[in-house]
């Protein structure tokens, strides 16, 4: 799991972000837990709090709110123009964990159920994503 | 791009890089991947760590050519992930552990996506890194100065190699204009499958680009596919200019 380097990496947006804006109160920032990438809420709460703090009392950076959203995947065949969501029967745990680490690879395992394109997208819960709102 | 996450990864990820050696050229088939085998294993074995990625990402070839059973490499995760450990000194990386060799369809975006995702994970521990790049000015090579390019300008030098037949050699010239017009200062050309240097020597002036010496067409070379030795031997033949350009480069 490397949730740890993701919380770093997230705190290093939101100390960027702070700078940039010349501000040291951060209003908001929204985490989004896309399905495929598989991320450890637990582990990566923790270590984003834990790193809050070292943040607020290093850099005096502070986050008035935070906010976890969780999201389902969901794909979209460029073909046919079907929409589907993940099955993970389809997929062995062994392709699952390489999905976690790059959800991109998916497209090497399934295809779409209509007409068997692999030439889709994924339009929703694709992994982490992060929008800092400094004001 | 920088409200992407990853990019802070990334940097951490590759801040302790000396050099990145983009190996890259206008047309297919030349040799890039051939000459970033050869280099990385000839850099690792004068002792110097090294890493080798291939950022091929929808055709990957590298560890065909170092001969590693994709099938049966377990990747370790500590921090990240591991590099393959082909030598003490040489790691090396591939989606091709991820696909686990299936084909990898994917649009410009995606390829971006993948790159991102890859580079943010992996734990290198090298002081040089080759990349093996796609043919053209991809979506992986853009990606790649990109993000090299906002960790560190002056790690990144391409690598150019050519052919010596004029599409090559047309294809290079385009290619080098556009170098010349950004702020990427190029390792050099080299020439691969060529009888001499003089091939390039006109483009190499009219771009003030170092030319690294040429490899000849090798016969049989195929068979040297999968075998480490035998490509160090060829690499240790022909890539003296080069090597002796990077060891000064890093020397400092
Ligand atoms: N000096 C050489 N002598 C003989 N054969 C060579 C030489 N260099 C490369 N080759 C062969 O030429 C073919 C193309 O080489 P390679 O795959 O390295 O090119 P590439 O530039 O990476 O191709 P692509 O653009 O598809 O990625 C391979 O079969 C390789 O073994
Ligand atoms: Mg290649
Ligand atoms: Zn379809």
């Amino acid at each position: 799991m490397h949730e740890w380097a993701l919380a770093e990496a997230i705190i290093k947006l939101i100390e960027y972000k702070a700078l940039e804006s010349g501000i040291n109160r951060v209003n908001y920032v929204k985490v989004v837990l896309g399905e495929l990438q598989q991320v450890d809420e637990e582990i990566l709460l923790y270590a984003f709090n834990e790193l809050l703090n070292i943040l607020k009392n290093e850099k005096n950076i502070e986050v008035v709110k935070y906010q976890l959203v969780k999201e389902k995947a969901e794909f979209k065949c460029n073909r046919c123009n079907s929409i589907w969501s993940l099955n993970t029967n389809t997929v062995s745990a062994d392709e699952l964990e390489m999905i976690h680490f790059i959800p991109e690879i998916i497209h090497s395992f399934i295809s779409c159920p209509h007409c068997g394109s692999h030439d889709f997208e994924i339009i929703r819960g694709r992994g982490l994503s992060v929008i800092v709102y400094p004001q | 791009m920088q409200q992407d996450y990853r990019i802070f990864a990334i940097h951490s990820r590759l801040s302790s890089l000396k050099l990145a050696i983009p190996v890259i050229s206008p047309k297919g088939g030349v040799g890039k991947s051939t000459i970033s085998s050869m280099l990385s294993l000839a850099l690792s074995d004068i002792g110097i760590a090294t890493g080798l990625l291939d950022l091929d990402i929808t055709n990957p070839t590298l560890h065909t050519i170092l001969g590693i059973d994709i099938h049966s490499v377990k990747l370790e995760e500590i921090k990240g992930i591991k590099p393959f450990k082909l030598t003490e000194r040489l790691e090396f990386m591939s989606i091709a552990f991820f696909t686990r060799d299936a084909a990898l369809p994917l649009r410009g975006s995606d390829i971006v996506n993948t790159i991102r995702e890859l580079l943010a994970i992996i734990n290198w521990n090298s002081m040089i890194l080759v990349i093996d790049t796609p043919p053209g000015l991809s979506d992986e090579v853009l990606e790649l100065l990109l993000l090299l390019n906002s960790v560190n300008p002056h790690i990144t030098k391409p690598l150019i190699i050519t052919g010596q037949n004029i599409l090559s050699i047309i294809s290079t010239k385009r290619l080098l204009s556009l170098i010349r017009k950004e702020k990427i200062e190029p390792l050099g050309v080299l020439c691969n499958m060529c009888s001499n240097n003089e091939f390039i020597r006109d483009i190499a002036k009219a771009y003030s680009v170092e030319i690294l010496g040429y490899i000849p067409f090798i016969q049989n070379f195929e068979e040297t596919i999968g075998n480490t030795k035998a490509i160090l031997k060829h690499a240790q033949s022909y890539l003296n200019i080069l090597i002796d350009k990077i060891l000064n480069l890093v020397k400092t």
